[in-house]
């Protein structure tokens, strides 16, 4: 059994990721659970729906991110380059939580990547594996000043070994970085970055950065009919799981 | 004239319980059973808090059991706020941990996400823990700040990401002080306090731990003109971690300390060149930092009285001389008194003194 806390109205607050919308849940709690006497109208309504469990009603909470994955469109194993495409599957039809240029462009770029297209809900870039391993991105830091050659890569075993002939990195940076990264140092001025392991590393760091842009609170809201419900019963209501299924609605299908 | 609005965050069983008292802090019904219900009532009531001229207090109290109040992930952003006008989220008197995760009030959340993040500029928290309970397999994290953040005495716990500073403004400065991260659990590359990277912003942490768990103690951002990352007083205490200190530290950093300073040199001045290890303190295998008696990390820190007094627990920092490294100061316990003679001055007067000096 679950009640539910509603955000009755927007807020009158500018349009941001953090701003509280209008029929948004803000908690599911159990049935019969002691809210607070602000925790109702008029800022807030309550929906009561029995038959619901508090555990299976938590998914309405989720905040809208983005959910993405990359796959390789084309590659060159000669160069050890790729041609990558990003996926999200959080961005609605109507373009809500669009994938932005000048949003994301920057988590591609310090990686030593190049956009070649965007769209909603996809962004297709190029990177080659050698100019992953010496990007601002992998090292931390601002890399001008340093010079990496690379010493030999293994076609068959996917290893890069690179020389780092000026550095402006100190030992233990430089180590850091390389651990960091899954690589392995060369003393005394080389390391050695498996393919595989740098192409997991981006992912994972581009996929993270671009989760961490909000879009909105929650992704779910109450319909416009069943706010109307709410407001007609003051506030306060009390509902089958079927009718609050039937009032319950995902922005993504916006 | 800048008006304060506090609010507390009670179960509604213990705000009954001891209403009369509650009402007398906070007036009638002035109480929220969550973070997220009291942030929404403040943007539907004070979205500007500049031009309303308030600042919003949530006073949090420790009703919860287990891992605390569970309220999702909690977003702090969203209204206008200026350098006189802001959030805060702070444990009520007494309510904190004192420095030992699970000791006080705590809130939790599973999953994908931030459990307490603070992107609304010049939010402030303190002494406040907040536990993100899923396992590595995810963006999990506990707190979350940006954009001229203050926190203090606060406990991250997450398996991936404990603490996270994040960027979004050229000149910005956020400052956390007595600080404790674990990111403890099974996990991905967790890491203690994460820096905002090669964005903008500048950060300083003061006297912070990094505790158990950490692959990854302190990662940090390298400086530039618009980007300070700023270590003083801090301590990577974990021995498990394979890197204690990671992107580099700004110019002012000083007296930092971790489990291999012997071998790799803590940044900043007047590094702790000794490895730290679980005797520096009392109960390190049960998230206990404060400092074990015998410890050296006790006057091994610089003075920062200027800039705060307290530590985790609410000792008073010696105003003068050596501080601790880590968020404990442990307090002279003095010794024993002695007592000078009695003497008696002015008896040919009518103001007679009578003295006596007692000695520490």
């Amino acid at each position: 059994m679950a009640e539910l806390l509603i955000k009755a109205a927007d807020a009158p607050v500018p349009d941001s990721p953090g701003k509280w919308y209008g029929a948004r849940i803000l908690r599911i709690e159990d049935d019969g659970f002691e809210w607070s006497p602000n925790e109702g109208p008029p800022i807030f309504y309550l929906l009561k729906v029995p038959g619901v469990e508090k555990e299976s009603a938590q998914q309405y909470l989720e905040e809208w991110r983005h959910n993405t994955s990359i796959s390789i469109v084309a590659n060159d194993p000669v160069s050890d380059s790729y041609r990558l495409r990003l996926i999200s599957d959080r961005v609605s039809a109507t373009g809500k939580n669009a994938l932005v240029r000048e949003r994301v462009e920057e988590f591609f770029t310090d990686w030593g990547a190049t956009i070649v297209n965007i769209q909603n809900d996809r962004v297709t870039f190029d990177i080659a594996v050698f100019d992953a391993i010496t990007s601002p991105r992998f090292w931390g830091t601002d890399i001008s000043g340093a010079v990496f050659v690379e010493t030999s890569y293994n076609e068959n075993t996917g290893d890069h070994l690179v020389q780092i002939q000026e550095s402006p990195f100190s030992p233990a940076q430089m180590k850091a970085a390389v651990q960091r990264n899954g690589g392995t140092i060369i003393p005394p001025d080389s390391f050695v970055m498996n393919r595989s392991v740098a192409r997991q590393k981006l992912v994972d760091d581009i996929n993270e950065q671009i989760f961490n842009i909000s879009y909105a609170q929650r992704c779910w809201y109450i319909t416009g009919a069943g706010m109307s419900a709410l407001q007609a019963a003051g506030g306060v209501l009390t509902v089958t799981p079927q009718q609050f299924l039937n009032n319950i609605s995902d922005g993504l299908s916006d | 004239m800048t008006t304060t609005v506090t609010r507390a965050i009670r179960s509604t069983a213990a705000w009954t319980a001891n209403q009369t008292a509650m009402e007398a802090l906070y007036g009638v019904g002035n109480y929220y059973t969550s973070l997220s219900s009291w942030w929404a009532w403040v943007q539907s009531t004070y979205p500007n808090l500049v031009s309303s001229d308030v600042v919003v207090v949530a006073e949090c109290y420790n009703d919860w059991t287990g891992n605390g109040l569970s309220d999702g992930f909690v977003s702090i952003s969203g209204v206008t706020s200026g350098v006189n006008n802001y959030p805060i989220i702070r444990a009520a008197d007494g309510e904190g941990h004192g420095g030992i995760s699970g000791a006080g009030f705590r809130m939790y959340a599973y999953g994908t996400g931030t459990v307490l993040n603070i992107s609304q500029q010049y939010g402030q928290v303190y002494d406040l823990e907040a536990i993100n309970t899923k396992d590595g397999n995810g963006y999990n994290y506990a707190f979350g700040f940006d954009t001229d953040s203050v926190a203090e005495n606060i406990i991250g716990k997450s398996a991936y990401r404990a603490i996270t500073i994040g960027s979004s403004g050229y000149s910005a400065v956020s400052t956390l002080r007595n600080c404790l991260a674990l990111p403890a659990g099974p996990s991905r590359n967790p890491v203690g306090f994460l820096g905002p990277g090669l964005g903008y912003g500048s950060v300083q942490l003061d006297n912070c731990v990094a505790g158990a768990g950490c692959l990854y103690g302190i990662i940090g951002s390298p400086a530039t003109s618009y980007r300070q990352w700023i270590l003083r007083n801090c301590v990577v205490a974990d021995g498990v971690a394979t890197i204690a200190y990671d992107g580099g530290a700004s110019t002012g950093s000083t007296n930092n300390a971790s489990f291999d300073g012997s071998t790799i040199t803590p940044p900043g001045a007047n590094p702790y060149t000794s490895d730290v290890t679980s005797a520096d303190f009392v109960d390190a295998s049960s998230n206990d930092y404060h400092l074990a008696s015998g410890s050296s990390l006790k006057t091994a820190g610089a003075n920062l009285y200027s800039d705060f007094q307290y530590d985790v627990d609410g000792d008073e920092y010696p105003s003068s001389g050596a501080w601790p490294i880590g968020y404990d100061y442990v307090p002279s316990s003095g010794g024993t008194p002695t007592l000078s003679s009695p003497t008696v001055t002015g008896v040919t007067s009518s103001a007679a003194t009578p003295r006596v000096a007692v000695t520490f």
